[in-house]
């Protein structure tokens, strides 16, 4: 098999990620935060590590490190609990769903206008200058994807998160596919909420995710989920602050033992070494297709994921096929129809062949030699 | 020697705070505490000896780690 959709979650982990989620399942009894006991604190150690580590690795305290399920749960925490009543919030033209919809959700509920900002490619100021003039200060939530899932653009979190810093905005960002291979770090790029998944390039297993909170300038965002959560337990309320705060029920904490190893793991590996290999892997696939006649290649903005598409046939045809060739793409619009819109694939979409540390040369080779079949039929 | 408990926000900070005093060399657990004894419910905080708790509070509050009350002697 050659796996090539790592955008969607990574494979293989790493042997320690596996060890690491192995032993806490064999391991750890207990449930972390309720009780103190032997069982129990040896649990609440191991996700103790995994804030500590995630808190180092985005720059920020342990106890802003919110465990999640995936980063759509943080995002969904992050953009509903910050929405004002009234507001605006500002999504750019590249989100996913699992931004587009929360957001359009806390604007039917909160009265607020949504509203898109156009992203440039090559030209940051032009976006952040799109940003500026659509801010309403005080009372806007701008959402950023730091990298997109379709065709790998970055935007400028950095400008930005000055720009809504200055503006009392509050800034939150999808690391869903930077986390892990681009340096993020909440506190210097000025982010209220960064919202990751565990399982993508932090390497983690699935069924994690992390919501790490910035400044909190802005106060606190909402709660989502009310539930048990081993403190204050005669308040009807939720705790006051985070972590807590935001984790009602039982916490997986074989999956933030298996996180906080995939997050060691990379930063051992070093991200610069992740982000080149994969983009050169990427970059040795896309311009091999772009030379096979019927083959168009949608976006050349590097990174790690290729999107394209062959003259007369589906993507849903073409990745069947492929997959009947051991190889793993996604074919359609990715979650992201907003996306695909604004790059002219929509509404039918493209094939996502998506790298990670694991592809080899002779991945590529196989996966440029099927594409080469398909556009022959 | 007696042993005491200074109360933290959560079980996390709890954790923070054990941290922080074993590098300045103070020994405590992470312990949880009895909602007879606080006012919200199940409390958390660090059990040491009482007669640690005054350098104790200092290295939180050097850490900017908050404490609440100290629960003392027999706890």
């Amino acid at each position: 098999m050659v796996y090539l959709d790592n955008a969607a979650t990574t494979f293989p982990k790493p042997r320690e990620v596996i060890k690491e989620t192995e032993s806490a399942m064999r391991e750890l009894c207990g449930n972390p935060g309720r009780g103190s006991h032997r069982a129990a604190a040896a649990a609440a150690e191991r996700v103790y590590r995994c804030r500590e580590t995630a808190g180092s690795f985005f720059g920020a305290p342990p106890e802003n490190v919110v465990l999640t399920c995936n980063a759509t749960a943080a995002l969904n925490i992050a953009i509903k609990g910050y929405a004002r009543d009234g507001g605006r919030i500002l999504i750019s033209d590249m989100e996913h769903n699992s931004v587009l919809r929360p957001a359009a959700r806390a604007a039917e509920e909160r009265g607020a206008e949504l509203l898109n900002y156009e992203t440039f490619p090559g030209d940051d100021g032009r976006t952040v200058e799109g940003i500026r003039k659509l801010i309403k200060p005080g009372s806007t939530v701008v959402v950023a994807s730091h990298m997109s899932n379709i065709c790998g653009r970055i935007l400028p979190i950095a400008e930005i998160g000055e720009l809504c810093r200055d503006s009392d905005c509050v800034f939150v960002v999808d690391g869903s596919q930077s986390a892990g291979r681009l340096k993020i770090d909440v506190s210097g790029m000025k982010i209220d909420a960064l919202c990751v998944p565990g399982h993508k390039g932090l390497y983690g297993p699935q069924g994690t995710g992390l919501l790490v909170l910035g400044n909190v300038g802005h106060g606190l965002p909402r709660t989502l989920t009310e539930g048990g959560s081993g403190l204050n337990s005669i308040d009807i309320t939720m705790p006051d602050d985070p972590p807590e705060r935001y984790e009602a029920g039982t916490l997986n904490s074989p999956g933030a033992a298996g996180l906080s190893a995939g997050i060691e793991w990379v930063g051992r590996v070093g991200i610069d070494r992740i982000s080149e290999h994969e983009d050169r892997l990427c970059r040795m696939f896309r311009e091999s297709i772009a030379e096979i006649p019927g083959v168009t290649v949608y976006s050349d903005e590097g990174g790690p994921v290729a999107l394209f598409g062959v003259a007369g046939k589906s993507p849903a045809g073409i990745g069947a096929f492929l997959d009947g060739r051991g190889i793993c793409v996604r074919s359609g619009l990715h979650c992201a129809p907003l996306a695909h819109k604004t790059l002219g694939t929509a509404p039918g979409g493209a094939v996502r062949a998506s790298f990670g540390f694991f592809n080899t040369a002779s991945d590529v080779k196989k996966a440029v030699d099927a594409v080469r079949r398909v556009a022959a039929l | 020697m007696r042993k005491c408990i200074v109360t933290t926000k959560s079980q996390t900070l709890a954790r923070k705070a054990e941290r922080s005093l074993s590098r300045a060399g103070i020994g405590s657990r992470v312990m949880s505490v009895d909602p007879a004894l606080t006012e919200r419910g199940c409390g958390w905080g660090v059990e040491l000896f009482c007669s640690d708790v005054s350098a104790a509070e200092a290295v939180l509050r050097r850490d900017r780690i908050y404490f609440g009350v100290t629960l003392g002697g027999g706890v």
